[in-house]
């Protein structure tokens, strides 16, 4: 399967974020959105990943904070879809 | 399914005012705030934890759980919202004691449950009026 790559649209913050959630959860497909006006304070993520399978969906978030926790807590919201 | 039932959503919004009596300002200890809120997450089958009142949300998010709530039907009686804006000790005690970055936080039957995207997947997938209803926290239609 091949490895999702990075948009070059990313902004510098996407950017940090889609490359630390490639290397930390072998997503099959992963979308990184700044939802905060460009701000750095808010992002929507969707990550479709085989590592999320048999995970109920909060377990799967919790697979995400592992990855992003120190990110997560300087942000506004996060807006997670993930799926395995 | 039934549509948003107005007279819960208020209902839910008068219970809240009953409960943010309490503060977490009076522990000055971490253990004390950690056990206050290990009391709270008990004080109803399901407590909100969100940012602002469900009268007066302070954030899109925690509106949004609310409102999901509401259309769930669940019982008033059965719950109790705290705003952690009005408390510090509160709103950094509460994603330390549930390990999770992120306001609003449900807790039903003192178990937590998740934050609103979760939210709104259980509400959309069913997952979340089975649990409600599991948990016999809706109102009898």
């Amino acid at each position: 399967a091949t490895e999702p790559e990075p948009p070059d649209y990313l902004s510098e913050g996407e950017r940090d974020i889609f490359d630390k959630i490639k290397a930390g959860l072998s997503p099959e497909t992963l979308e990184v959105q700044d939802i905060s006006g460009g701000c750095g304070s808010m992002y929507a993520i969707d990550i479709a990943s085989p590592r999320f399978h048999g995970l109920s969906v909060i377990k799967q978030h919790r697979l995400v904070n592992e990855v992003l926790g120190e990110d997560i807590k300087k942000w506004h919201g996060v807006q997670l879809r993930t799926r395995a | 399914m039934c549509s948003i039932i107005p007279s819960v959503l208020e209902a839910l919004t008068t219970v809240h005012r009953q409960h943010n009596a309490f503060s977490f300002k009076a522990f000055a200890r971490d253990d004390e705030v950690m056990a206050g809120i290990a009391k709270a997450v008990k004080e109803k089958p399901v407590v909100l934890f969100m940012k602002g009142t469900p009268e007066m949300p302070q954030c899109g998010f925690s509106r949004a759980s609310v409102q999901i709530l509401g259309m769930q039907g669940v019982d008033p009686a059965k719950f109790a919202a705290f705003n952690v804006l009005e408390d510090q000790e509160l709103r950094q005690g509460i994603k330390k004691f549930s390990d999770w970055p992120t306001i609003p936080q449900l807790y039903v039957d003192g178990e937590f449950v998740g934050g609103c995207d979760i939210l709104m997947s259980m509400h959309q997938d069913g997952s979340l009026a089975k649990l409600l209803a599991e948990k016999k926290v809706v109102v009898e239609a």
